[in-house]
């Protein structure tokens, strides 16, 4: 197991030459695969692929051509001799309908030693701990070489109670930079203390011979630029067997769930986030259900002003949660807010002007802005007479860095002055809550043909003061 | 004749702030606010003619920000607070060191209640 720590370890020359029970270590990897001496000879078939249709325990022994009736697969026998020569690897299909990919194995340095059958397809799923058919293989170091040394996982084969290392992966050995893992006892690999959790993780698979499934656990990564990052691991730790049957060791495999667990929090954090959000929303809609029944005199009066407004609030809402994938310029929002007025509206209204890309909460507050211009035309103001209309001018506002939009309604026959726009929330709305709100100049004149409202606001939001 | 008791407001959600301001001010508050950030809020404490009375505070403010260093600059002074949140599961946080433990109102909640907690939070006990 890559023991997710560090720490010096001076090489160790003595080691005994590595014999785990290879048997055990493909039956850990949970590979189905048959495998070959130079010779063809079959030496080795794991439990996986024992429940493969004519794989039996007496192919041991028997020469890979018996293969090619079993299978289905002619000339199966060739194709392994082929690789052998380094031809590649080739890909069969057996009578049964899944993929075989046949390989050779080499040694370190490249001798090729033999010929790996492996079953690619799904297959039946087998309980852990079914009996391998095997025979001693000659040099279980190569076999180990060509299973595990790439695996996108760190393996570690350890022997006896001190979990003396005896085979790392280059996955392992990334875990360990500048230390020899092999000959090295878990506590001068790891020191307790700073993973408990791999100590009783190997310490519980060897002392009961049962596989053990690890938490997740963590630890904190610096590399050596001196940034750190933290990582999170899961693992297995397999007991390997002598052939008498006692447990000489455990197999570890540990997988990187980093990605999985930034996965987790980030849920976790959007959940909270959702949360907050929620609840900041009802309280919103309690401010404006507030402010809409303050001066309400008339009950359905009050329920049309509130359902528009939350119909608004809506609106407003959708910019907050796009973020930043949401374009928002300043024309649409003028125009989406008039469609709710039905689309003759735009017979009445002339929308001029530079437009500009607003900023999330700049575009959310201006629709609460606008809405309440709209809704009060429609009460009180031009949409309410024949012939008023509108005229909405965008433009650069006084300084640089400043957008403007004036209001201006026209009507030859204006309805008499209501200086009150019914429940005083809009007035209040777009006079002080929505100037403070944007850092924003405005001003609200009623004149004879009808309101102009001008509002001039920051094109960013300035910073948090 | 006493005069009206001031209170801070601390939140960043204006529609919520405006509806504080007008509850409390038609309760008999002088309302301080609404600030919207921590900085705004601490500059209005540390102002020598404050005078504060007791403050409401929302949590979590723009930008990431909480009104923790709000409520440590009102607990300095001695001068007490609520808190008013949409987030209390970074309360715990905020609040251990504090004792007696501020009450928390947990939006949204009904403004008369939020009346009343300021009101027995200003309310000298025993009179």
């Amino acid at each position: 197991m890559a023991d997710g720590c560090t720490g010096s370890l001076d090489r160790r020359t003595d080691i005994p030459a590595a014999q785990p029970d290879a048997a055990s270590i493909l039956r850990a990897a949970g590979v189905p695969v048959i495998v070959a001496d130079r010779n063809l000879t079959i030496r080795f078939i794991t439990s996986q692929a024992l429940t493969r249709p004519g794989i039996t325990a007496d192919l041991i022994g028997q020469s890979a051509d018996s293969l090619t009736e079993t299978l289905g697969t002619r000339g199966l026998d060739n194709e392994m001799r082929e690789v052998m020569v380094g031809a590649g690897s080739r890909t069969r299909r057996t009578a049964s309908g899944e993929d075989l990919r046949v390989a050779a194995c080499h040694d370190t340095t490249g001798g090729v030693t033999g010929c790996i059958l492996q079953f690619t397809g799904t297959g039946p799923v087998v309980p852990p701990g079914g009996d391998d058919a095997y025979s001693l293989l000659d040099d279980n170091e190569t076999l180990l070489r060509d299973l595990l040394s790439n695996a996108p996982f760190a393996v570690g084969i350890h022997r006896g109670p001190e979990h003396t290392c005896i085979f790392a992966n280059d996955e392992f050995r990334t875990w360990h930079p500048g230390v020899e893992p092999l000959g090295s006892t878990l506590a001068e690999r790891c020191v307790l203390g700073e993973n408990p959790g791999a100590h009783k993780l190997l310490d519980a698979a060897f002392q009961t011979g049962k596989a053990q499934i690890a938490q997740t656990t963590s630890y904190l990564e610096t590399r050596p630029d001196g940034q750190t990052r933290r990582r999170y691991f899961s693992g297995v730790a397999e007991p390997y067997r002598t052939r008498s049957g006692a447990v000489a060791g455990v197999m570890a495999m540990t997988f990187e769930v980093t990605e999985q667990q930034m996965w987790r929090d980030r849920q976790e954090l959007l959940v909270s986030e959702l949360r907050h959000r929620v609840k900041n929303l009802l309280a919103i809609v309690q401010a404006v259900a507030a402010f809409s029944a303050y001066n309400a005199s008339d009950k359905d009066d009050l329920l049309d002003r509130l359902q528009l407004r939350l119909e608004a609030i809506g609106r407003a809402n959708l910019h907050l949660v796009a973020g930043s994938a949401m374009p928002r310029p300043l024309h649409d929002l003028v125009r989406q807010e008039l469609d709710q007025l039905g689309p003759e509206i735009h017979d009445r209204v002339t929308l001029r002007g530079a437009d500009a890309e607003l900023e999330a909460a700049t575009a959310s507050t201006i629709v609460l802005a606008l809405h309440e211009l709209t809704n009060n035309a429609v009460k009180h103001g031009a949409f309410a007479s024949e012939d008023g209309v509108v005229t909405i001018e965008c433009g650069s506002g006084r300084g640089p860095n400043e957008l403007s939009l004036v209001w201006s309604e026209h009507a030859d026959h204006p309805l008499p002055e209501t200086t009150e726009d019914g429940d005083g929330f809009g007035k209040l709305l777009l006079t002080e809550l929505v100037p403070r709100e944007l850092g924003a100049h405005a001003s609200f004149s009623y004149r004879p043909d009808g309101i102009v409202y001008e509002l001039r606001f920051p094109a960013t939001m300035p910073a948090p003061t | 004749m006493t005069r009206r008791p001031r209170i801070l407001v601390v939140e960043d959600e204006f529609l919520y702030a405006a509806l504080l301001k007008r509850i409390l001010s038609d309760a008999g508050f002088e309302v301080v606010g609404p600030h919207a950030t921590v900085d705004a809020a601490i500059a209005e404490i540390a102002a020598a003619n404050s005078g504060l009375d007791g403050a409401t505070l929302d949590l979590s403010l723009a930008g990431g920000q909480t009104s923790g260093p709000v409520a440590q600059a009102l607990w300095d002074r001695g001068i007490p607070f609520l808190f008013l949140t949409g987030d209390d599961s970074i309360l715990d946080a905020s609040a251990a060191p504090m004792s007696p433990r501020p009450v928390v109102l947990v939006k949204p909640v009904p403004v008369a209640r939020v009346v009343r907690e300021v009101q027995s939070m200003v309310t000298p006990p025993h009179v």
